[in-house]
């Protein structure tokens, strides 16, 4: 940054206003970057036959042998409505309504039938991202998945040395020995031998030829409502405490945060469970309704309500969590934050801080945070209280160096810490093993990474790391060291890899 | 800028997003895009002046595909962020256009003297200093966008421009002083 010139300080330049840029973008981007692989594989498919699918994935699976391949025909909305990708490679998907993350060796086509995304999946593993709004049926062998509003991961598993089947005929296509279907979120509809069974979240089921799915999993989650509700529980009494921790005011050196307590307000109002729901966060699933679907309601909150400020503030609590761990100290900082009918953040006050660098930390969060949209949006000021940690006589060494090695326990360790190290270095290497699906060894690094200096988004980086390596121990490990709110946004990281909560909970 | 908006612009992208989108991750490049694509519209379109607001779009979207091109080969340890090194290659494709064509004149209305409620006085202000940065001539207009509104330092300018140091300072120091004398009446006016 270099010297300004005042005279032209005076005039407000940005009074120049831009047109935002074109709104299909990415879209036009992201087609342009994939044109040379599909004009150079295989000639486009310009007409759908009865069995649609079952040409575009054989020609997907021939030409798969020279090159992961796309076939596609575009739509006028911009996602492909028909085509075909035999993913010789782990990559990513787009078609509009969904998206998914293929395996490598997955085959997928789809086909828009009205507003419906169909998707056939004859082979491999992908994980699927369906929109809140959107319809989307996949095929994979002789069972159906209807999901709307859900993440889920589909694998079918194939003997890849008979592919030759599928061009033996249509039917023997679908003769794929079975389906796991693993349900993140949403709720997810399951058909199979001629029985329909509703999949909720983290619950897994097996789908086998002409017979219904394994057992049917709604009543097993009832338990996992439960325990749900019961942390839901148990963060709303820690969320008092802190609340009466901050009316002490007790201050101590070597901060870190703690929990928030509930947010105060201006002319908030609160409204009924959602016997009906707005547009754009309808959720015909949610357990508000008592099980059956709930109506849209007819238009737009006016204003932000209490839940929908909670939810967002809750997104942003790991960020403000590294605010504490950035800049260390004692006491409370209030913001009063405004926010638009569109859900972004207009004005950001910091009212009350006990340090100004993390003041300005975390109206910065606060200003990049999204909330839900409205009429006129709201006015709401929101205490963060941060606190010095508990005394403790035992101690590791990630620990010490988060908090600057205070305490005794930490100053015998510092002795002998604070080696020769590229923290950065450590990180970026681990990040690339981690891209690569070398998980083991981007542990290592992450690891490395944090015993060199301390940082919180490393933590995150390893507990990812451990989770896709099966790691329980180590996974536990960083489980421990981050916030309940990051623990909560994090724990389907190891539950997709079949370590549970209580695998991460257990031995506390 | 908004100081909302130039926070988003040089908050640092997700490094593990950045990695995949080395890697060719779709939904990483979407993010890197949706992420940039305004200071990079906003940088071309004020580059060529508001004029042929299509052509800026075509840019706009040539950039991000040189940028995912060149991806793979972005050392994020390097001396450029990715935000100055994004914004390097659409003022290098903003500037080639300027030496390429011949833009048309822009038609703009002489500044009103009167003065009305606040939205219209800054709507006034904004065609104003469109129009005086318009008239700049091209290679001033291109050094005071880039330090004016993106914050590139000097040798950042002299770097995508291929332009000396003290080049970029004096064409700096010109277009500043043109500016100031076509903005006058409002400088002026403030001052009754």
């Amino acid at each position: 940054m270099t010297e300004r010139n005042d005279e032209l300080n005076e005039l407000d330049l940005t009074a120049w206003e831009i047109p935002a840029p074109p709104p299909d973008l990415a879209d036009a981007v992201i087609a342009r970057m994939r044109a040379p692989a599909t004009a150079s594989a295989v000639e486009p498919v310009t007409r759908a036959s009865r069995r649609w699918w079952l040409g575009a994935a054989l020609a997907a699976v021939a030409a798969a042998a020279i090159v992961g391949v796309v076939i596609t025909r575009g739509g006028a909305h911009g996602a492909p409505d028909f085509g075909a990708v035999a993913a010789e490679r782990a990559r990513t998907l787009e078609l509009g309504a969904a998206s998914a993350e293929l395996d490598a060796g997955a085959i997928v086509a789809w086909r828009r039938e009205g507003d419906e995304l169909v998707i056939v999946q004859p082979s491999g593993a992908a994980s699927w991202h369906v929109g809140d709004t959107d319809k989307v049926r996949i095929d994979a062998a002789e069972a159906s998945i209807d999901a709307t509003g859900a993440s889920l991961r589909v694998e079918v598993h194939m003997n890849f040395a008979d592919a030759r089947l599928i061009g033996a005929s249509a039917l023997t296509a679908a003769a794929v020995a079975f389906a796991t279907v693993v349900v993140y979120e949403g709720r997810v509809q399951v058909s199979s031998g001629g029985q329909t069974v509703t999949v909720q979240p983290g619950a897994t089921v097996e789908l086998k030829r002409n017979e219904p799915p394994a057992e049917p999993l709604v009543g097993a989650n009832e338990a996992r409502v439960r325990q749900i509700e019961a942390e839901l529980a148990d963060v709303e009494k820690k969320l008092a405490d802190a609340e009466r921790r901050e009316s002490e005011k007790a201050t101590r050196p070597g901060a870190t945060m703690v929990e928030p307590p509930a947010p105060t307000h201006f002319s908030l109002p609160t409204r009924s469970p959602a016997k009906c729901q707005p547009v754009g966060k309808y959720n015909p699933f949610d357990r508000s309704c008592d099980g059956q679907p709930c109506p849209v309601c007819g238009e737009m909150p006016t204003e932000l309500d209490r839940d929908e400020i909670t939810a967002a503030m809750q997104l942003a609590k790991p960020d403000v969590d590294r605010c504490g761990v950035d800049h260390p100290a004692s006491g409370v900082v209030k913001v009063h934050v405004k926010v638009g009918g569109d859900g972004q953040v207009t004005s950001v006050d910091v009212t009350a801080t006990p340090d100004a660098m993390l003041g300005t930390c975390v109206a910065n969060v606060m200003q990049q945070t999204t909330f839900a949209q409205t009429k006129k949006g709201g006015a709401f000021q929101y205490p963060f209280v941060f606190s010095a940690p508990a005394s403790s006589d035992s101690c590791d060494e990630v620990s010490c160096v988060l908090n600057n090695y205070a305490g005794a326990c930490c100053a015998k360790l510092k002795k002998t810490a604070a080696p020769a190290c590229d923290a950065e270095a450590l990180k970026q290497k681990g990040l690339e093993h981690e891209a690569e699906g070398e998980h083991a060894v981007a542990l290592r690094e992450f690891e490395a990474a944090l015993k060199c200096k301390p940082d919180v988004r490393v933590i995150q980086y390893a507990f990812m790391a451990a989770c896709n390596t099966g790691n329980k121990g180590k996974a536990r490990q960083y489980y421990r060291k981050m916030s309940p709110d990051t623990q909560n946004l994090f724990v389907q990281m190891c539950i997709r890899r079949g370590i549970t909560k209580d695998d991460l909970d257990g031995g506390s | 800028m908004p100081a909302a908006a130039a926070a988003r612009a040089d908050e640092p992208f997700d490094e593990l997003a950045l990695k995949r989108a080395q890697r060719g991750d779709e939904r990483a490049w979407r993010q890197l895009i949706e992420r940039f694509q305004v200071p990079v519209h906003a940088l071309i379109f004020r580059m060529l002046a508001g004029r042929a607001r299509h052509r800026a779009e075509d840019l706009t979207q040539e950039t991000f595909v040189r940028v995912l091109g060149a991806l793979p080969r972005f050392d994020p340890s390097g001396p450029a962020k990715l935000s100055t090194w994004i914004l390097t290659i659409a003022a290098r494709l903003a500037w080639n256009e300027l030496r390429r064509v011949e833009p048309a004149p822009l038609e703009h209305e002489p500044l009103a003297v009167e003065r009305t409620d606040a939205s219209a006085e800054r709507r006034r202000l904004g065609a104003a200093i469109a129009a005086a940065i318009a008239a700049l001539p091209d290679a001033q207009r291109a050094v005071l966008v880039l330090r004016e509104y993106h914050d590139l330092d000097y040798a950042e300018i002299a770097d995508v421009l291929e332009l000396d140091v003290g080049t970029v300072k004096s064409r700096l120091s010109r277009a500043r002083s043109a500016l100031r004398e076509h903005l006058l009446p409002l400088v002026g006016g403030r001052d009754d």
